[in-house]
């Protein structure tokens, strides 16, 4: 330390003693940027600041620059009993505080305190931790003698998801009272290892233990008890917790074991059916009781639970419901005013290749369902008529899906219904003035002809400012229109139809058709229109600007919010590589949007320029632009140049609270991910839930980095240990297939 | 000519209901991407991509039509006639005839129910004060706003069908509705022209607007930010008479703890009076 940081920190600490709280918050934020003892020692006494915004800062800043020292002075501050401030910030640093974090809470399940060994346990242990910590849960469980410890010791083991965990626990089960086999069933479920199910059905049998053993079966999600608990439920044990466990043990089961449960349970329709139909079940047991009838496919399950309305999870349990049964669903939801059973059978198809199946529904009552049909169902798919009724409804609501829905044709469409639905646009689009008519013109924009021209040039002189603001959109696909043409008609009254011109603009700029010139300069006046215009100016512009975007992009990040956000997403449009470049500068920039959209511009820029970039922003303290720049990465969709980005993103992920970007590394991962990410992904694999992405990177990494995972995942928890298996056999899986297939 | 459906990506996703947060309040939840992809493709089809549609909302005023489409995609108003007896009973035999004393008999009751959604819930105000005998006579204004354009335009149009109807018995569905053909019911005219419905969010509500004797918000609060649900309770606090009353759901009743009125104990209900 030098002596100027040395008196530089004297004068801080000196600062805080009398200081407000909002000086005291401004030393800590001041200190993160001190290295050294002594400044580690100031922040260390604001983790006993009165003010809890003083003390989260000293924790963040602590959390950053960990050392053995901040570790114990944590471990004294556990235990200081005139402050519970201290206290609870000690135990959120050491939580957060990684290997040596965890090692100290360990060495605290050693206090004399009673009181420090509970928050020990209760802060046990930090994510990732491994057998070791196991090892020394066990072992302080085995010492332990105050019962709210051994409880909070057994939640702890159940915390660190590992299988080791299990033993103990079992162990606990068998040789504890109901307060500590309560506990040991909790932590069970937390590890979620669905080979235990079968040794807690004994515990079933004892009443003090059977809501705790229920409730822990619904959690390991096996479809072993299913016959043991449709045998109960055939009994007369209908309560909620039974109901729930046997719902979550057949989610996972096969046909065959449901088929066995309605053997043994015959009354279960009746019940199932009147619990989802009382008033006094809550909507969490309803939505049990409807998933049940419908994995255990109860005949007019659908029409029980679309009338039954909405459970916990709206109209879910339609999901469960086979295939088959998709016609039953249909009719159910043809039935009710309310769009959501309708939206549940949109949900199950959409993305199948079997949307053509939900045509029914342009029948539904709700406009908002037939404007979602529409916009899913193939070309052709919909009846004509049906689709003709619609746009002549007029409804805001519909009428563009079904503009859009009589646009689209496929090669294999007879040739009377293409002339049919283009001709009924045509008319539509030469009628009055109306929602109808803007859809029209909106819609027949990709359809070519001068036909279509003139009616663009006539709409655009329509009195109706929608139907001039749609030409005025579609004029950006049609290539019959010269940029002189488009600038005289921008000096419209109405600002939307102003902006529509300028971005048609800016598309013709992007596709430069035969014959079309224009100057970016034409534009210049725009700038200072509404801010809509200005924004549309922004990005036509940069469309037109030529060989000078680069000199443009740069003066573009000293306009306002509008332009510059616009100016600079218009960028990965043009495909210019050295004007994505040219605004890199930008990519921590104050504004949120601007930065964001930087990043998106480095899409298309030179790999380094983009890799630095990124690399920044990953250490931005904004979530949504260390979002952006995950997504970057897995957007440029090749492998980084440099190791150290992968390096970066597991650095990201380990400090990562904010499950969005968490999810947006792990899309990155897929592309960018290196042996370094193995780690912080097992702990993320070790959740009861993970999402999708999870899943799609550990089968990435599993691919690239096969030995590292296998020598990995054999030691990982419990459900992270299943998910490695199963990526490394899909990783297998793959390259079997990619060898086989035909070169 | 294709009809191509463009797809919402999560991060569009994401930045579209930032937007709808961060003008309205609103919080959207991630079970709405399907939704809004679906009601919106038309749009993001006419501007190029969702993530261009995006670009240019940003820049529309929140209540431009275009950025209204963009709040019924988001929103979701699920609502139905004689929704909550305890507190349309506390509203009609205790709140209102409390309200007609306090302001005297000729003065007007001024009834807003913020975030009314398709409208069940200012028109089922408006038939309890018939059925109790206070309307017609008394001069009482039902004001019904919601942040959806669509919502409104449906409020407007008083035709519901049987879910809407789900608890309204038959004496109370023949007093108060019409037929209106194949299977929906369209709200008696008398009753229709007393509620006037306006589409704005709470955030573009004058402060110093005209003053309430009710105010009803319920079951809207828990879908607000934070910042938010504290700026609209500090709306309605403001825009209620003394002595005048807010009445939130079961669900808000947290929300509403930061409130400076005051919580009292009607025999039906608990309501928060100025």
């Amino acid at each position: 330390m030098t002596e100027d940081s040395a008196s530089f920190v004297a004068s801080l600490a000196e600062s805080i003693v009398e200081a407000d709280p909002d000086t005291r918050w401004l030393v800590a934020a001041k200190l993160s940027e001190v290295p050294g003892p002594e400044s580690e020692k100031v922040l260390i006494s604001l983790l006993g600041d009165p003010d809890y915004r003083v003390r989260e800062k000293a924790v963040a800043v602590l959390t950053r620059r960990f050392t053995r020292e901040v570790a114990k002075a944590c471990l004294s501050g556990m235990g200081d009993e005139e402050n519970a401030g201290r206290r609870g910030a000690s135990v959120s640093l050491l939580s957060k505080g990684g290997v040596l974090g965890t090692e100290t809470l360990v060495e605290a399940l050693a206090s004399n305190s009673p009181d420090v060994r509970l928050a020990a346990a209760l802060a046990l242990p930090a994510e990732g931790a491994g057998p070791n910590a196991v090892l020394a849960l066990e072992r302080a469980l085995l010492s332990e003698v105050d019962a709210n410890v051994r409880a909070g010791i057994l939640l702890a083991l159940g915390r660190t998801k590992r299988r080791e965990a299990i033993r103990p626990l079992l162990m606990a089960l068998e040789q504890s009272g109901p307060w500590h086999q309560i506990h040991a069933l909790e932590a069970l479920g937390e590890i979620g290892d669905p080979g235990v199910a079968s040794r807690l059905l004994p515990l079933l049998d004892i009443p003090a233990l059977r809501r705790a053993t229920l409730r822990t079966l619904a959690r390991l999600e096996s479809p072993g008890p299913s016959e043991d608990l449709a045998f109960r439920a055939a009994r007369g044990e209908t309560d909620s917790e039974l109901i729930s466990a046997l719902r979550h043990c057949l989610s996972a089961a096969p046909a065959s074991t449901c088929g066995r449960v309605r053997e043994i349970w015959t009354a279960a329709p009746a019940v199932l059916s009147e619990l989802l139909g009382s008033t006094l079940t809550s909507p969490e047991q309803k939505s049990d009781a409807a998933h049940l009838l419908a994995l255990l496919d109860v005949e007019s399950a659908a029409f029980l639970i679309v009338r039954a309305g909405r459970t916990a999870d709206g109209y879910g349990a339609l999901n469960d419901l086979p295939v088959e049964r998709l016609n039953d669903v249909m009719s159910a939801a043809l039935q009710e005013e309310d769009p959501e059973p309708a939206f549940a059978l949109v949900d199950r198809l959409k993305g199948t290749g079997n949307e053509g199946a939900l045509s029914p529904l342009l029948v539904h009552p709700s406009p908002l369902v037939q404007a979602t049909v529409l916009s899913l169902l193939p070309a052709g798919a919909a009846p004509l008529g049906e689709v003709m009724q619609i746009l002549a409804e007029e409804d805001p609501e519909t009428v563009l899906p079904a503009a859009l829905a009589l646009s689209a044709v496929h090669p294999q469409m007879p040739l009377d219904r293409v002339k049919r639905q283009h001709q009924a646009l045509l008319d539509r689009a030469r009628g009055a003035d109306g929602p109808g008519r803007s859809a029209a013109v909106t819609a027949l924009a990709s359809v070519p002809g001068a036909d279509v021209d003139e009616i663009i040039r006539h709409a655009v002189g329509s009195l109706d400012p929608a139907v001039r603001a749609a030409a005025a959109g579609a004029i950006g696909m049609r290539d019959s229109f010269s940029a002189d043409e488009i600038l005289k008609l921008a000096d419209d009254p109405e600002s939307r139809v102003r902006a529509a011109l300028l971005r048609s603009l800016a598309r013709l700029g992007e596709r430069k058709p035969a014959g079309f010139e224009a100057d970016w300069r034409d534009v210049l006046i725009y700038l200072a229109d509404d801010s809509p215009v200005a924004a549309a100016a922004g990005e036509a512009l940069m469309s037109l600007a030529g060989p000078e975007r680069s000199r443009l992009a740069e003066e573009m990040l000293a306009q306002g919010d509008s332009i510059r956000r616009a100016a600079i997403e218009e960028i990965v449009r043009t495909g210019d590589s050295e004007a994505a470049a040219s605004v890199a500068i930008a990519v921590d920039h104050e504004d949120l949007d601007t930065a964001r959209a930087v990043l998106r511009a480095l899409e298309i820029a030179p790999q380094p320029v983009a890799e630095d970039a990124a690399a920044q922003a990953l250490a931005d303290p904004r979530p949504e632009v260390r979002e952006a720049a995950a997504e970057l990465l897995a957007r440029r969709g090749q492998p980084p140049a440099r190791p150290s980005i992968s390096d970066a993103l597991a650095r990201t992920m380990v400090e990562e609270r904010e499950p969005l970007v968490l999810k947006a590394l792990l899309k990155a991962l897929v592309v960018a991910g290196g042996e370094s990410a193995l780690e912080p992904l097992t702990a993320i694999l070790a959740r009861e839930r993970v999402e999708k992405e999870a899943i799609d990177a550990a089968t990435a990494l599993a691919r690239r980095h096969e030995r590292e995972v296998k020598r990995l995942w054999v030691s990982a928890p419990a459900r992270a240990e299943r998910r490695w298996a199963a990526a490394l056999a899909a990783a297998a899986k793959s390259r079997q297939e990619e060898r086989g297939a035909p070169s | 000519m294709t009809n191509r459906t463009p797809e919402l990506a999560e991060p569009v996703f994401r930045l579209l209901s930032d937007l709808v947060r961060k003008r309205t309040g609103f919080v959207v939840s991630d079970s709405h991407r399907s939704r809004m992809e679906t009601r919106l493709s038309g749009e993001a089809l006419a501007a190029g991509s969702f993530y261009q549609l995006y670009t240019q909302l940003r820049e529309e005023p929140t209540d431009s039509p275009a950025f209204g489409r963009l709040i019924d995609a988001s929103v979701n108003g699920e609502t139905y006639f004689f929704r909550d007896p305890d507190g349309l009973a506390a509203f009609s035999e205790e709140i209102v005839p409390e309200r007609i004393l306090a302001n005297g008999q000729e003065s007007e009751v001024a009834i807003w129910s913020a975030g009314c959604a398709t409208g069940e819930e200012p028109y089922t105000l408006a038939m309890i004060l018939a059925e109790r005998g206070i309307l017609p006579g008394r001069k009482v204004r039902i004001r019904g706003t919601d942040a959806s354009p669509d919502a409104i335009r449906r409020a407007r149009l008083a035709t519901y069908g049987s879910h809407a109807l789900r608890s309204t018995s038959e004496i109370r569905r023949r007093t108060h509705f019409e037929e209106a053909g194949t299977g929906r019911w369209i709200v008696k005219s008398e009753l229709r022209q007393l509620v006037v419905f306006e589409c704005l969010p709470f955030n573009l509500e004058s402060r110093s607007g005209t003053l309430m004797d009710v105010i009803i918000c319920r079951n809207v609060l828990i879908y607000l930010d934070e910042e938010a649900r504290f700026q609209a309770l500090e709306l309605f606090s403001e825009r209620l008479k003394p002595g005048g009353y807010l009445l939130l759901g079961p669900s808000d009743a947290l929300a509403a703890s930061a409130t400076p009125l005051k919580l009292v104990r009607l025999s039906h209900d608990v309501a928060y009076r100025k």
